[in-house]
């Protein structure tokens, strides 16, 4: 029987081709990824850089691993194309692979703006571990950074510059930092945290174009005309999807690859998980991806069984997000995103140091819970949530009870 | 296959020389070379004079009590978190109070009744106290080895884990202490695990020992003493604590490690995890000293109970996302139950103190 080939090789690979076996399915697996190493842990980068984490440690499996399951991992690989339906993958350099099932697992690159395209030395994303060895060679001769972005990498790349002692020009284009998760309130003290850190946060502009001297970035220029002297210009706008293999291939997309619960896609024997795919709604609308560790993780263990021929269905659970910046923990529950329709807002400031916590609600039930700094009922909201259980019907010294009362006298 | 991240510490910042792991070390030197003058010169047959060996004697208890306390104090200042404190607060008591005062230097100062000498005995890994010899001449001594070998110390392992290891034991508040440094240099991997029931052996020959001793037969005793009194807890479970850090003795060899977690491993004790949290960076198991693969439940979120673990906290302490916890992440049925069921609020307000502070 032809193999199983999965095309990617981050935690929603691994956790199909584990999936697989559990299974009990034999088949051979062929993992092709354009990395030339083994599978580690995308999440830990920024805590690696940062020296709190050995590299060492983020192997994510052992070294057996691939050999123990049968899997052939084939780094360095580019897939140029996928034939849906003589079920084959043509590889550069190699020819076609025949497969029985295909398994997409690509995942995301980091979303390029213009002046990001140009060949210098200096310009950075954070994606892989390639970019940790790149960044971390950087820093050393740097006096200057620059990063553009509103999200969790780019405050990951200012703090990594701030831990290594690079000064750092925080550029976002909206008017605050994690406008989907933090409201006003909540990123204010992030930028106060920041500046107080001698970050200089800018709001609501743009990196027009980047300069360069001998093949190293040495000039940002905003669009307000201002331009900044610098050796490292970070980019963290976002992410794009890898689908176009899929796209090509005929497969139904939308920011995504669209996949039913089962994680198949509307090609025969071609499946997709992790943060490349969307998963359809009952109502036919394709969910936005959560672009987390653990759904990924999920949704490969969903995809493998399936491959190996269950019938598994993929449930999401309760949006968890834990993060750490400028000093402050971060735990994003639920449903967050700030100025939503119909709800009603709590806002406490209370617990260990500066902080605050918003609790999010709709008709008298929880359904999100907002932390910054600190994060220890993080886990009881996250239960309340995914219970749906009305604030007022929660017993009368529940510590989310509490916290109401405490807010609202 | 494995690129090459050259990293090196932050600019600006100078080479903070960390004096401690050399203390440590020096202290594990000046220990291991007091016990193996004493020892060797007494089973060479050229005997130390009794002067000598009674100061040398009276120096491995002082040496002993000086890392348990100073080294830490150099724990509770290196790891800032509340269950650290309290734990190694009890560690420096339980040795101040049963170690220097009733059974170290101070008893013949102090004049401690033999009982009391002997509170902090444990069969098997002091297995003088379950003896005919006790049973003799001391048996009170004799029924309180019994009672609180036999009984209490399972009885507590299975109920709250191995804390007899990381609060109470001599071998293992060394390990937590001075051993600090080292902790990080235990082996890991399944290969080293399955290693761990050599321990299980050596149970096994201490049980038949101290068995043979009512035949009467004294030269098995003498013979486990040696190996496995001598050599593998001073000389290798000492010795080794820079290659194989600082649990090697625990991990490896000591019988009652075997015997408290053959409860603790059936019991109520359990690391509990979120796999919505962990991110797989692997650190909880760099810092486990028993080698325990946290990582492996915490990606399941399963919770870790099938194990010898100490109870030392730190993979709780240690994970940048908060995703282990000495009590339940709490699910959607247990935040149901906690509407109306009083006997969850232990676990909600535990929660609320999880044992982890910047």
């Amino acid at each position: 029987m032809a193999p199983y080939v999965i095309i990617g090789n981050g935690v929603a690979a691994i956790n199909a081709a584990e999936a697989v076996r559990a299974h009990g399915d034999r088949t051979p697996i062929t993992i092709l990824t354009d990395q030339e190493c083994a599978f580690y842990s995308r999440p830990c980068l920024y805590y690696i850089m940062l020296g709190r984490i050995q590299w060492e440690d983020a192997w994510g499996r052992p070294d057996r691993f691939y050999r123990d399951h049968g899997i052939a991992l084939r780094c360095g690989t580019q897939v140029s194309c996928v034939n849906a339906e003589g079920h084959t993958v043509e590889v550069e350099g190699h020819g076609p692979i025949s497969y029985s099932r295909l398994l997409l697992a690509s995942g995301t690159r980091g979303r390029m703006l213009p002046w990001a395209e140009e060949r210098l030395r200096g310009i950075v994303t954070l994606n892989t571990l390639v970019d940790v060895s790149n960044i971390t060679g950087l820093l050393r001769n740097s006096a200057r950074a620059v990063v553009v972005g509103g999200g969790l990498t780019s405050i990951e790349l200012v703090e990594v510059c701030r831990h290594w002692g690079v000064p750092a020009t925080f550029i976002m284009r909206g008017d605050r930092f994690l406008a989907a998760q933090l409201n006003e309130e909540e990123a204010e003290l992030v930028h106060r945290r920041l500046r107080g850190d001698g970050v200089e946060v800018i709001t609501k502009e743009e990196v027009q174009s980047v300069q360069g001297r001998g093949g190293r970035v040495s000039l940002a220029v905003m669009r307000s005309g201002r331009e900044i002297p610098c050796d490292i210009v970070g980019c963290a706008v976002g992410v794009t999807p890898n689908r176009e293999l899929a796209e090509a291939a005929g497969g139904e997309i939308d920011r995504g690859i669209v996949v039913d619960d089962g994680m198949r896609t509307t090609l025969p024997d071609f499946l997709a998980a992790g943060d490349v795919a969307q998963v359809r709604r009952p109502d036919g609308s394709a969910a936005p991806s959560e672009m987390l560790w653990y759904v990924a993780a999920d949704m490969g263990r969903v995809a493998g069984s399936n491959m190996a021929g269950g019938d598994e269905h993929y449930h999401p659970r309760v949006f968890l997000n834990v993060s750490e910046f400028c000093g402050l923990d971060f735990c994003g529950v639920g449903s967050i995103v700030p100025g939503q329709e119909n709800v009603d807002e709590t806002v406490v400031r209370e617990g260990r140091g500066e902080g605050s916590i918003r609790l999010v609600a709709r008709d008298g039930v929880l359904i999100g819970a907002c932390f910054v700094g600190d994060i220890r009922l993080s886990d009881i909201a996250r239960g309340v949530v995914e219970q749906g259980a009305r604030l007022a019907e929660l017993r009368g010294d529940h510590p989310l009870r509490l916290l109401v009362e405490r807010a609202s006298a | 296959m494995q690129p090459q991240l050259g990293l090196a510490r932050p600019r600006g910042m100078r080479a903070r020389p960390d004096l401690v792991p050399w203390l440590a070390g020096l202290a594990l030197l000046s220990l291991l070379a007091t016990i193996a003058i004493r020892e060797g010169s007494a089973r060479s047959g050229h005997p130390l004079p009794a002067e000598v060996d009674r100061a040398a004697g009276l120096a491995v208890w002082w040496i002993y009590w000086g890392s348990v306390v100073f080294f830490g104090l150099a724990v509770i200042r290196r790891w800032r978190n509340t269950y650290f404190r309290w734990r190694t607060a009890a560690t420096m008591v339980s040795q101040t109070f049963f170690g220097v005062l009733l059974a170290g230097p101070l008893k013949a100062h102090l004049g401690v009744p033999p009982l009391w000498q002997r509170l902090h005995l444990t069969w098997p890994l002091h297995p003088s106290v379950i003896t005919p010899y006790q049973e003799r001449t001391f048996p009170i001594v004799f029924a309180y080895g019994v009672i609180v070998s036999l009984i209490a110390w399972p009885l507590i392992s299975y109920l709250i884990g191995m804390r007899y290891c990381s609060w109470f034991c001599f071998c293992g508040n060394l390990a937590e202490s001075l051993g600090d440094s080292f902790r990080t240099k235990g082996p890991k991997g399944p290969n080293w695990q399955s290693a761990d029931s050599i321990a299980y052996l050596i149970l096994a020959a201490a049980a038949a020992c101290t068995a043979l001793l009512w035949a009467p037969l004294a030269w098995p005793f003498q013979w486990y003493d040696l190996i496995v009194g001598l050599l593998l807890a001073d000389i290798i479970g000492l010795g080794l604590y820079p290659v194989l850090g600082s649990r090697v003795w625990c991990r490896f060899f000591c019988p009652l490690r075997a015997m408290l977690g053959w409860y603790a491993r059936r019991g109520r004790f359990a690391i509990y995890t979120s796999d919505q949290r962990c991110i797989e960076c692997g650190t909880c198991n760099r810092y486990c000293e028993m080698g325990i693969d946290v990582r492996l439940r915490a990606r399941h979120g399963v919770p870790l109970r099938d194990t010898e673990c100490v109870a030392c906290g730190a993979c709780i302490a240690v994970c940048p996302r908060y995703a282990l916890s000495f009590y339940p992440f709490p699910t959607a049925d247990q935040a149901t139950a906690a509407r109306n069921v009083a006997s969850l609020r232990r676990p909600f307000r535990r929660q609320l103190a999880t044992p982890r502070e910047s």
